[in-house]
C-alpha cells in the first residue's frame, strides 16, 4: 500500500489535489469558527447553491473560465445574505433558504433546457458532490486557488482582532469605533471566495461540512477563540489530507470521504470532551 | 459523423459500471508482451478516472505511450459509415460519470462474434494516438491487446 501511495504521489494531479485540498480546508476552517459563532452556519450551503446556479449559467453561456462569473455572483449573494439581518423585510434564515433552493432550482432548470453536454446527470452529480473534481484541476486552477487561499489567510491574520470583535459582540465593536459593517462585508467576500474554491473539493452540497465540522469539533475541547481557530485549522487540514488519501487508495468519492473523516473526528472529539468532563467532575 | 461521435461519447459517458469482477486469465491476443509506459489497470478507480480525464484533456503528454487500462467494454455501431467504434469505459467513484477511450484491436477480428459483450470487464493495452475525422481530433489506443474474463468470451 505504501508503494502504491508513493506511486500515486508522483502524479501531478494528485499533488495538485493535495495542495489545493489543504489550502481550501485551512481557509474554510478559519472562517468556519466565525460563521458558527455568528449563527451563520448554513450560509455556506446557501452560497454554494448560488455558486451552482452561477456555474450553470456560465455553462449555458459557454464561458471558458466560469470562475470569472461564478465568483462575483457568489460574492454579491454573500453580501446580500449577510445584510439581511439588518433593516430587511425577509429575515436571515428565510433569505438563505430562498436563495439556496432558488439558485439550485434555476441552475438545474437552465442546465436541463440549454446544456449541450452529453452527460447532464454526470455534470450535475460532479458539481453537487465533488466526485473527482479535485483530481482533475489544471495548473492554472491550482495557481488561482493558491493565490486566493493565501489572500484569505492573510486577510484573516491581518484583521484577526477586528474579526474577533465583530464575531463576539457586533454592537460593542461598533460602539468602540470598529466599522462593523465594513468587516461584515469583508467576511462575506472571504466566505464567498472560500465557497467557490471549496466546490472543487467537496462539491456544492457538502461545503457546509467543511465549514462547520472542524469548528464544532474544536469547540468540544477548547474555549478560547484563538485555541478553537488553531485546533479547527489543524483538524480540517488533517481530515482533508486523510480523506483525499483514503479516496485515491480505496476508490471512494473524494468529497464525501473528506466529510466522513470530519464526522469521525467530531465524534472522537465529543468522546474526549466527555471523558475530560468526567475526570474534571 | 461528428454528431454520431458525440452521441457515442454521450452513450459511453452515461453508462454505469455493471457486473462483478472477473478473472482476466484469458487473453484474446497472442502478440508479444508490450512494454507498458502507464499501467492504469493496477491503480484505484479514482486515480484511473482522473488519469483518463487528464489524457483526454492533455493528450500531447501521452501520445505514443503504451497504456494499459481496465474498464468495461462498449461499442458504437455507426451504420451510416459502416464503422464500429470500440471503447474501454472507466467510471468515477460515484459512478455518475464515466470516461472512455476508444481502442483498435490489433489483428483481424470479426465483430461482434469475437468481441466481448457490452459491459464485460476488459483490459486493453495499446499505443495512444490521435486521428482526425471531419476536422475533429479523437484519441484512441492502436494495435491494442484485448483481454477479458471467461464469462465474457464469445
Amino acid at each position: 500500500m505504501i508503494d502504491q501511495l508513493r506511486m500515486y504521489l508522483n502524479f501531478p494531479f494528485v499533488q495538485y489535489a493535495l495542495i489545493v485540498g489543504v489550502l481550501i480546508a485551512l481557509c474554510s476552517s478559519l472562517l468556519g469558527v466565525t460563521l458558527v459563532l455568528k449563527r451563520f452556519s448554513f450560509i455556506g450551503d446557501g452560497l454554494s447553491h448560488v455558486a451552482f446556479g452561477a456555474m450553470a449559467i456560465a455553462g449555458v453561456l459557454h464561458l471558458t473560465d466560469d470562475m470569472l462569473f461564478v465568483l462575483p455572483v457568489t460574492v454579491l449573494s454573500a453580501v446580500l445574505l449577510l445584510r439581511t439581518g439588518q433593516n430587511t423585510k425577509i429575515k436571515g434564515d428565510a433569505a438563505i433558504a430562498m436563495i439556496s433552493v432558488g439558485a439550485l432550482a434555476v441552475g438545474y432548470l437552465l442546465l436541463s433546457l440549454f446544456s449541450t453536454s452529453a452527460n447532464l446527470s454526470g455534470d450535475v452529480c460532479t458539481t453537487l458532490f465533488g466526485s473527482t473534481s479535485i483530481l482533475t484541476l489544471t495548473q492554472a486552477e491550482v495557481w488561482l486557488c493558491t493565490g486566493l487561499s493565501v489572500a484569505v489567510v492573510l486577510i484573516f491574520i491581518l484583521f484577526y482582532n477586528k474579526i474577533f470583535a465583530v464575531t463576539f459582540d457586533e454592537d460593542f465593536a461598533r460602539a468602540s469605533g470598529t466599522r462593523a459593517e465594513a468587516y461584515n462585508l469583508l467576511i462575506a467576500v472571504v466566505i464567498a471566495v472560500i465557497i467557490v474554491l471549496a466546490m472543487n473539493l467537496v462539491g456544492s452540497l457538502l461545503i457546509s461540512a467543511l465549514i462547520i465540522f472542524p469548528a464544532m469539533s474544536a469547540m468540544r475541547l477548547f474555549r478560547s477563540f484563538k485555541g478553537v481557530t488553531i485546533c479547527s485549522a489543524v483538524l480540517s487540514v488533517s481530515c482533508a489530507l486523510l480523506g483525499i488519501l483514503i479516496s485515491i487508495l480505496w476508490s471512494t468519492p473524494v468529497g464525501s470521504t473528506i466529510v466522513a473523516v470530519d464526522i469521525g473526528a467530531f465524534l472522537i472529539f465529543c468522546i474526549i470532551a466527555k471523558i475530560q468532563g468526567g475526570i474534571a467532575k | 459523423m461528428k454528431q454520431m461521435r458525440c452521441i457515442f461519447a454521450g452513450l459511453i459517458a452515461a453508462l454505469l459500471l455493471t457486473g462483478c469482477a472477473v478473472c482476466f486469465a484469458e487473453t484474446a491476443s497472442s502478440a508479444q508482451p508490450m512494454m507498458i509506459d502507464l499501467d492504469l489497470s493496477a491503480m484505484s478507480g479514482t486515480v484511473v478516472y482522473a488519469q483518463v480525464y487528464n489524457m483526454l484533456s492533455d493528450p500531447d503528454s501521452y501520445l505514443g505511450k503504451t497504456i494499459r487500462m481496465a474498464g468495461y467494454y462498449n461499442y458504437f455501431d455507426d451504420q451510416t459509415h459502416g464503422v464500429v467504434y470500440h471503447a474501454c469505459i472507466v467510471p468515477d467513484a460515484t459512478a455518475c460519470c464515466a470516461q472512455g477511450i476508444e481502442f483498435v484491436w490489433g489483428g483481424e477480428h470479426k465483430w461482434p462474434d469475437e468481441y466481448p459483450e457490452i459491459g464485460t470487464d476488459i483490459i486493453v493495452t495499446g499505443r495512444l494516438e490521435t486521428y482526425e475525422e471531419e476536422g475533429v481530433k479523437y484519441l484512441h489506443l492502436v494495435d491494442a491487446e484485448l483481454m477479458w474474463g471467461k464469462e465474457g468470451q464469445p
